[in-house]
């Protein structure tokens, strides 16, 4: 794609954390997702993903069904532009806007988040400030069927400063039991999480906490591996790889 | 390239980084072309018009035929589709592929041609659905009230009303979401499957003598004396003749032709390769050869001269030859295929099948009159207006609003003027003519952008294939006008030295209009600050 100079992260996080906080004060609740989510969530992360050299990169909003309205809203107050042709064909479940002060894009997804599996984030919206919980962030990223290198850095990123089970402060682990629960419903995203997973293991994306990365991965896996199955899980794997099951995504084409 | 991890095992390339889920796949596109074919219309007019006014022709043939040629044009349009995956049908490829104006001006008198054929869907619902199936199910239980209500509805403002109620249904369905409309079509459509499923093990194992036995005892109808009747009154009996075979193909064409629509909702079709092309050409073979069965079955079941001797009679208006009569309805394949059954269960297995299959054709005609709008309103040379989306609905409800609302005037000018603009098929034959020309001349005039296509890949001796199916399509489409301006019975010409058609006025002002509108709103556009031409020179980003 045909790119200008990317904003810089400075503009990226102010707008972002702006939008937040403008949103929580009209009554709405909006997170953070995607990898402007991963370097809010811990500065950590977005430490770790500047010495691996991961661009600063668009703005990935979730919000609730019914704040749709008043989100458009908000960031049509803000200069945001939505696109129409998106508007046409998501029908209400996405939302796509470009800033032309500033040159940033921002996605807003409803409810959940629907790529190559689905994550339901509705209920847990609101249990983080900022950003959706920390295992969403790390989910949105195993859930990819072709992930690209910056995808597992961020993956590593979050692995690599969030340990696996109990914290200190809630939020700040990542729940074994939430994923490996979410999972154990969903034999076609376990298929793609775990696989994703086990690469990373294998080449944690030159992360220079490898050894912690491996360690948690590992972690992660073996609760993965001892949550019980639902039936449905149980029958679908008996198809396996034969199915496809995965969700096509397609590109975004430019509208000519 | 940056390493990948891919689980697919389909070779390394760029992720679509913030992919969509779309809402229509292969199976929701071949469910929409194979709607806007309607099986049911396809058959009720090839069986009603066939052996009656072409005596001579092989119905099946001509169908075979007419999805001979409508599968080089749905060649055409699956390359249009995948240069330009995006909605509003056949002005995106003319307006980027040939000419802004002309595009819009040829697919506003498509739009109006689309929304004429959908109230005449819905005319058909009344006529060869609800009035039929109140008739013959009347007939077979010997209900007197079934019988008055199917004469009633078959009356100016049973049509009118029921035919506007279908209409209206439609919209306020495209309204509540294409992904919830994709879903009802889903479910009538595996309605209708088995409802024809039920209706080819009645005709295939119903005798001739069985049909004759039913006909006289539920109509009073003589089977050889429908045939000596319409004898006397001019019907010639023919033998089968490949020229009149030829001739008749328009026929079986005018459904088919719904066979490539889903171009129209291009945005809205995920993995638009695959989608496509199965969705496309899928269509066109399966209905092709279902409807081209039909009249095997039909020959089997009813006899070839009776059911021409039978039509004949009823467009002739000889009632003592025909079940209007007694029946209150014409003779349409439905009510000869009900008499058949005796049954009122199977009678309205077979009722209810058709008018789902009729149906079909109301909601999608006007889901893509509503995605040109909506396309015209993008590119700046429609009021914006027209592409609003609904916050509360999330679609597109003015534009889908207008398409009902002219759907509902031609509603009004069928029911009451009883008006049949046959010709106007000529118009759109040659709009989309022109989107042959446009794919004949693309890969010469917009080379980058048809290189950086997935059309630029398939080749037959270095010649795009896509030239290869625009110039056969064109072909096509040059016989396909030829017979029918010769052809006073299918359409007839739009004008003569002696005589200007309604049809022809009709789209010469649609033309003036769309002229006029076109020039000065790039003009007032302009006033605006705003180059409504820079939309139709943009090359896509890389």
């Amino acid at each position: 794609m045909g790119e200008g100079p990317r904003p810089g992260w400075a503009a990226v996080h102010d707008e972002a954390v702006a939008l937040v906080a403008e949103a929580a004060a009209r009554g709405q609740v909006l997170r953070l997702v995607g990898s402007t989510g991963i370097r809010l969530h811990c500065p950590p992360a977005a430490a770790a993903l500047d010495r691996l050299g991961r661009p600063a990169k668009d703005i990935d909003l979730v919000c609730r069904h019914e704040d749709r309205k008043g989100m458009r809203r908000l960031l049509e107050d803000r200069g945001w532009q939505v696109d129409r042709d998106l508007l046409v064909a998501m029908e209400g479940r996405r939302y796509a806007f470009h800033h032309p002060g500033s040159g940033l894009e921002l996605d807003v997804f409803v409810d959940r988040m629907e790529f190559c599996h689905t994550i339901e984030l509705r209920d847990r919206l609101a249990a983080r400030e900022l950003t959706v919980p920390v295992e969403d962030l790390l989910l949105q990223k195993l859930q990819i069927i072709r992930q690209t290198v910056t995808d597992r850095m961020d993956a590593a990123a979050l692995l690599a400063t969030h340990p696996v089970g109990e914290a200190d402060q809630p939020g700040e682990a990542i729940d074994p039991a939430y994923v490996a629960g979410l999972l154990a419903r969903d034999w076609g995203f376990h298929h793609t999480a775990t696989a994703n997973l086990a690469a990373l293991r294998d080449d944690p994306a030159g992360n220079g906490s490898a050894g912690t990365v491996r360690g948690r991965i590992d972690a992660l896996l073996g609760a993965i591996e001892a949550a019980p199955k639902s039936v449905r899980w149980r029958a679908r794997s008996r198809v396996g790889e034969r199915m496809q099951w995965w969700q096509d995504v397609d590109e975004r084409e430019a509208v000519y | 390239m940056a390493q990948q991890a891919d689980l697919t095992g389909r070779g390394v390339f760029s992720r679509p980084a913030s992919g969509l889920i779309r809402v229509a796949g292969s199976a929701d596109v071949f469910i929409y072309n194979v709607g806007l074919v309607s099986v049911g219309i396809a058959i009720a007019l090839n069986q009603y018009y066939g052996p009656s006014l072409y005596p001579g022709a092989g119905v099946w043939l001509s169908t075979l035929l007419a999805a001979l040629g409508m599968l080089a044009i749905a060649a055409t349009f699956y390359f249009w589709s995948v240069i330009f995956p995006r909605s509003g049908g056949v002005y995106v490829s003319l307006s980027r592929g040939l000419s802004p104006g002309f595009a819009f001006v040829g697919s506003l008198v498509e739009t109006v041609i689309l929304l004429y054929y959908a109230a005449f869907a819905a005319s058909l619902i009344v006529k060869v659905g609800l009035s039929s199936f109140l008739a013959t199910v009347g007939v077979v239980a010997g209900n007197k009230t079934l019988l008055d209500w199917a004469a009633s509805t078959a009356e100016p403002t049973g049509v009118f009303w029921i035919g506007t109620a279908s209409l209206v249904l439609a919209g306020v369905l495209l309204a509540t979401g294409t992904r919830r409309y994709f879903s009802v079509q889903k479910v009538l459509f595996a309605l209708a499957v088995a409802g024809t499923v039920v209706l080819v093990a009645v005709m295939l194992l119903g005798s001739r003598g069985t049909f004759k036995a039913n006909l006289h005892k539920l109509t009073g109808l003589d089977y050889a004396g429908v045939v000596a009747t319409a004898k006397q009154n001019g019907y010639v009996t023919g033998s089968f003749n490949l020229a009149t075979s030829i001739k008749f193909l328009v026929f079986p064409l005018l459904p088919l032709l719904g066979a490539v629509q889903s171009i129209g909702i291009g945005g809205e079709v995920k993995r638009v390769r695959r989608s496509q092309l199965f969705g496309m050409l899928g269509a066109v073979v399966a209905t092709g050869v279902l409807i081209a069965l039909f009249d095997g079955l039909a020959a089997k079941a009813f006899g070839y001269e009776f059911q021409g001797a039978i039509g004949f009679n009823s467009i002739s208006g000889i009632a003592e030859g025909s079940t209007e009569a007694s029946v209150g309805a014409s003779p349409w394949f439905t009510v000869l295929a009900g008499i058949l059954t005796s049954n009122v269960v199977l009678a309205t297995v077979i009722m209810a099948t058709f008018v789902a299959w009729i149906w079909f054709w109301i909601p999608a005609e006007l889901a893509y009159t509503t995605r040109t709008m909506i396309a015209w309103s993008f590119d700046r040379i429609a009021p914006d207006r027209l592409g609003h989306v609904s916050e509360r609905f999330h679609t597109p409800v003015v534009a889908i609003g207008l398409s009902t609302a002219g759907a509902v005037v031609f509603m009004w000018l069928i029911a009451y003027r009883n008006i049949a603009f046959l010709s106007l098929i000529e118009a759109l034959v040659v709009v989309w003519g022109a989107a042959m020309v446009a794919a004949i001349l693309f890969p010469r005039t917009r080379r980058e952008l048809f290189q950086a296509s997935p059309a630029a890949g398939s080749r037959i001796g270095g010649v795009p294939v896509m030239v290869v199916t625009a110039v056969l399509s064109l072909a096509f489409f040059a016989l396909v006008l030829f017979l029918l301006w010769n052809d006073p019975i299918a359409a007839g010409p739009m004008f003569t030295l002696s005589h200007v058609s309604r049809e022809f006025w009709i789209v010469l002002g649609i033309v003036v209009f769309g002229v006029a509108w076109f020039l000065g709103t790039r003009a007032y556009r302009r006033r605006q600050g705003i180059d409504v031409d820079l939309a139709f020179r943009q090359i896509p980003i890389e």
